[in-house]
């Protein structure tokens, strides 16, 4: 088996040694251009793509060039059992992968840690395990493609969301399902990997595995084909809600362009004595925004490409200041000279790491806002890096922390931040200025769970703010509202009307098609996103998905979509005459998993029932 | 005692409406070489796919060395070899070190078979695979599937693409081993002259079905050849029997017909022929003459008088 590893990983080693190279050089340009470690979303994009793309061309590419005929024959026709071939071949597809992509990575960081200045964290050392990690799992996908049967294996690449997509809470959700998904994967390959390729697998273990993530992938798929039968044929015939607007729905509030017109449909029906007022004075005031969602903050290890902010600057000293993981502290260095210049720690400047007490240190990771201030979720910071001082800007009352991140709005210009309880506006010039202590000018208590507003319109009148808060599930799923607050100078704040949309812009089957097709899909999905990014409030829990309610024919639906799927999976099964254990298997991912799980036993079966004698 | 190498029982084989073997019975005995042939399309890859296992037949069964085909061990596989006609070996590595990477898997190699049938070709150990010549690949790809001692080689078209030189030299090494070794040999090959040279056993396929299995002298024996004047047109193919091919040369016919004996003459002269002459035939004709029988060609639209 070794031999043969060896074999196939000489095949690609000068490739590999190539993209290595190639790697490092790149590394050695960008760095002459910025800090390679940091990461900005156009670096982030262009790596994780090398690794996404160049697992899966590889996987694909490999596999084919052992599958043509003769060449499959040369291989798997040898005293070997075939997970044995397969283990020499995935292992040296492995090799490859890990010296194209993280190799080089590791030797960049480990150089930059052994012969430079630069904050060179445990965390740095840990995302090219994860660039390992995806490539490989792309890699495997790419070859199951190619190994297995199933024409619809590429719907696979949807678990790759999970991986790539949220902001994981700590180093478990975030290479856990990565670890998870290259387990499944493996085992697919080591089940695909048979001599004759064409035969469908068998093993109700396997089909499960292949089944349930592949129906996930075919739910997203099924929920984008109401854009086939409703959204393009009425745009075709000028007839779309988008194009037409709905009055009475939430959506409408944007057909409204003026903030007037906005702030007048929010009013509609409302008896205030104030309301014309208020239309009024909208009419010529500034209008700006306010998110109140939740935010992720960073957390302590997390891969460096996750942060917002490389560094705090500070130009009149020619310091760049950027937060140490492993020390937990802000560590300045002369730009030009890379010396050390000092620590900031939680209780001010110090002149050395060294001289750090624990106490010193942060107790969550900070994250930079602007060049001067600090934040956690407990505290605001402001550096004054001229007098080396360290200032507590604002701190939340015992209780409460920052759900979001300060938010600076310009026209009207104020900085805004939201905690678990209410939301904060200050003066935007004193919440910058690193000398000021803040209090906010306004406090405004959250009307709703913060998780259900979209984000607040704010316009400044002559005597405080109007908010006008509205979310698509504001007062519960599926109703979409909007409320309007006055925050009076002084502090007051009076709720001047309420208004839920009760007219659907589309009808609920369009809105809540995926449910229909697959409810466990979204069961499956939501919560284990939401655990890997519990700040992500878009994705439901486990008791937020039950506490859903949607139209009685929804309901209907969902069942009659189920039953369906199940005596089509088994009158399908029948003619494919599968055996008991298969038959049951399909039975039971088609009663749990509706319509994708019937759409993969149609991917994962043969088209054309082979019969001996026709 | 295991007495047959390969065993299939109604073998059959379909790629969707196209049947490629039809209830293949093919019984090949331990020892000795089996020439197949058949015309492309007969369904000889077909069967050696089958035979290793990497299709899966429609109906019937396959057994190789006694074992079935579908679920062939690490073990039975390591007694059997396989050379295809691309002389398929990894063209990214050196000709000395695929040898040594081949011979990992086979504890039996016989490292002096190797160098005897590696010594018929000018390989470079040194020399990586893609820069060998066809024939030099051809006797690589031939002295390690010798070498590794297997009970049954199976060659498909390996001398497909050959100069003369390197194919008598594959001929040779081939030979050489039928009788320094104890391997039955599966050589299919469009060479007639190298079948006649080589074969044992000849089994000719038509059309996915099984045609004939016996030594090549008594499928030579089943066909004959008769010069026939018929004064002009030759009588309907249907009324000759055992017919497989007829040609007018210079006004007089010349009949190939399969199982007929010396009686056939006369069968011709009540056909209206005279000056019926029996000739000889070789394996080449012979097996040429069968293959052509149902090969379709314009001219089989006019069948009375074309072969």
């Amino acid at each position: 088996m070794f031999e043969l590893y060896k074999s196939e990983f000489s095949r690609y080693r000068k490739w590999s040694l190539i993209l290595l190279g190639a790697l490092l050089g790149v590394f050695l340009l960008v760095s002459k251009l910025k800090p390679i470690l940091e990461g900005d979303a156009l670096q982030n994009f262009a790596f994780t793509a090398f690794a996404v793309m160049g697992g899966l061309i590889f996987g694909v590419v490999q596999m084919l060039l052992h599958k043509r005929t003769n060449n499959w024959t040369y291989l798997v026709h040898r005293p070997l059992s075939a997970h044995k071939i397969y283990a020499a071949i995935a292992g040296a597809g492995f090799t490859v992968v890990f010296i194209a992509v993280a190799l080089p990575w590791w030797i960049m960081t480990t150089s930059l840690d052994l012969f430079t200045n630069n904050v060179v964290d445990n965390r740095h050392y840990v995302y090219p395990l994860f660039l390992l990690l995806t490539s490989y799992i792309t890699y495997l996908i790419g070859s199951l493609v190619i190994l297995n049967p199933n024409k619809g294996v590429i719907a696979l690449l949807i678990m790759l969301y999970a991986v790539l997509a949220p902001a994981p809470d700590s180093t478990l959700t975030q290479f856990l399902p990565s670890l998870a998904f290259v387990g499944v994967f493996l085992y697919l390959n080591f089940m695909s990997f048979k001599p004759d390729l064409s035969t469908h697998t068998k093993k109700p273990l396997a089909i499960i595995l292949m089944a349930v993530p592949m129906s996930l992938g075919l739910a997203f798929l099924l929920m984008l084909s109401t854009a086939v039968f409703y959204h393009i044929p009425l745009f075709i015939l000028d007839k779309h809600p988008d194009n037409h607007p709905v009055k009475g729905s939430y959506s409408y509030l944007w057909a409204e362009v003026t903030p007037a017109k906005r702030l007048a449909y929010a009013l509609e029906g409302s008896d205030h004595p104030k309301a014309a007022y208020f239309i009024k004075q909208v009419e010529l005031a500034d209008e700006g925004y306010i998110s109140p969602d939740h935010w992720t903050f960073p957390r302590r290890g997390q891969m460096y490409n996750k942060d917002r902010q490389f560094a705090l600057r500070d130009s009149t000293s020619n310091t760049s200041w950027q937060f140490s993981h492993d020390s937990m502290l802000l560590e300045g260095r002369n730009v030009t000279t890379r010396q050390r210049v000092g620590v900031v720690g939680m209780n001010g400047f110090l002149d050395s790491a060294d001289l750090a007490t624990s106490a010193d240190r942060f107790d969550e990771v900070p994250f930079m806002v602007g060049d001067k201030l600090l934040a956690t979720t407990k505290v605001i910071y402001s550096v004054n890096f001229a007098d080396r001082v360290l200032t507590v800007k604002f701190k939340p009352e015992a209780g409460e922390y920052f759900i979001s991140r300060p938010q600076p709005n310009t026209k009207p210009d104020y900085a805004s931040v939201a905690t678990n309880k209410r939301t904060l506006i200050f003066d935007k010039a004193e919440f910058f200025d690193e000398n000021i202590l803040v209090v906010p000018e306004y406090s405004l208590p959250h009307p709703v769970d913060p998780a259900n507003i979209t984000y607040c319109w704010t316009f400044q009148l002559v005597d405080g703010y109007l908010f006008l808060c509205h979310g698509r599930d504001y007062f519960g799923f599926g109703r979409g509202g909007t409320e309007l607050i006055h925050a009076k100078l002084g502090g007051t704040m009076e709720m001047i009307a309420r208004r839920e949309y009760t007219v659907r812009k589309l009808p609920s089957w369009v809105n809540n098609f995926n449910d229909i097709v697959s409810p466990a899909a979204t069961y499956l999905s939501a919560p284990v996103l939401r655990w890997i990014e519990p700040a992500e409030t878009g994705n439901f829990t486990f008791t937020e998905l039950r506490a859903r309610e949607f139209e009685p024919y929804i309901y209907v639906l969902m069942i009659m979509f189920q039953i369906f799927s199940v005596i089509a999976a088994f009158l399908m099964a029948r003619r494919h005459s599968l055996n008991k254990a298969q038959t049951a298997t399909w039975l039971v991912l088609t009663a749990a998993l509706s319509l994708p799980a019937l759409v993969a036993f149609f991917l994962m079966n043969p088209w054309r029932v082979e019969k001996a004698d026709s | 005692m295991m007495q047959n190498c390969i065993e299939t029982n109604g073998l059959t084989k379909k790629f969707g409406k196209k049947t490629a073997l039809k209830d293949f019975d093919l019984t090949v005995e331990l020892g000795g070489i089996h020439a197949i042939v058949g015309s492309n399309g007969a369904g000889k890859s077909t069967l050696f796919r089958l035979l290793l296992g990497v299709t899966t037949p429609t109906s019937g069964s396959a057994m190789l060395l006694g074992n079935d085909c579908q679920s062939l061990t690490p073990d039975v596989r390591g007694r059997v070899g396989y050379v295809n006609e691309e002389h398929t070996l990894p063209a990214w590595m050196t000709a000395g070190s695929v040898k040594k990477f081949q011979q990992s898997f086979y504890p039996q190699w016989n490292e002096n078979i190797y160098k005897s049938v590696v010594g018929y070709f000018d390989v470079d150990p040194k020399q990586k695979v893609s820069g060998l010549s066809r024939g030099e690949r051809a006797g690589l790809n031939l002295a390690m599937a010798l070498a590794q001692s297997p009970n049954l080689l199976i060659l498909d078209e390996p001398t497909l693409g050959l100069d003369v030189v390197a194919r008598q030299s594959f001929l040779e090494a081939v030979m050489f081993t039928e009788t320094e070794g104890n391997t039955t040999i599966i050589y299919c090959s469009h060479q007639m002259e190298e079948i006649e040279r080589v074969a044992d056993k000849l089994i000719i396929m038509e059309k996915g079905v099984l045609q004939n299995n016996s030594s090549p002298d008594a499928f030579v024996s089943r066909i004959s050849y008769w010069i026939a004047d018929f004064g002009g047109k030759m009588p309907a193919r249907e009324k000759i029997p055992g017919f497989l091919s007829a040609r007018d040369i210079d006004g007089i016919h010349h009949v190939m017909v399969a199982d007929q004996d010396k009686s056939f003459g006369s069968v011709l002269t009540q056909l209206g022929a005279t000056a019926v002459t029996p000739n000889t035939v070789n394996l080449e004709r012979a097996v040429n003459a069968f293959l052509t029988k149902n090969h379709n060609t314009p001219g089989s639209i006019n069948a009375g008088s074309q072969g």
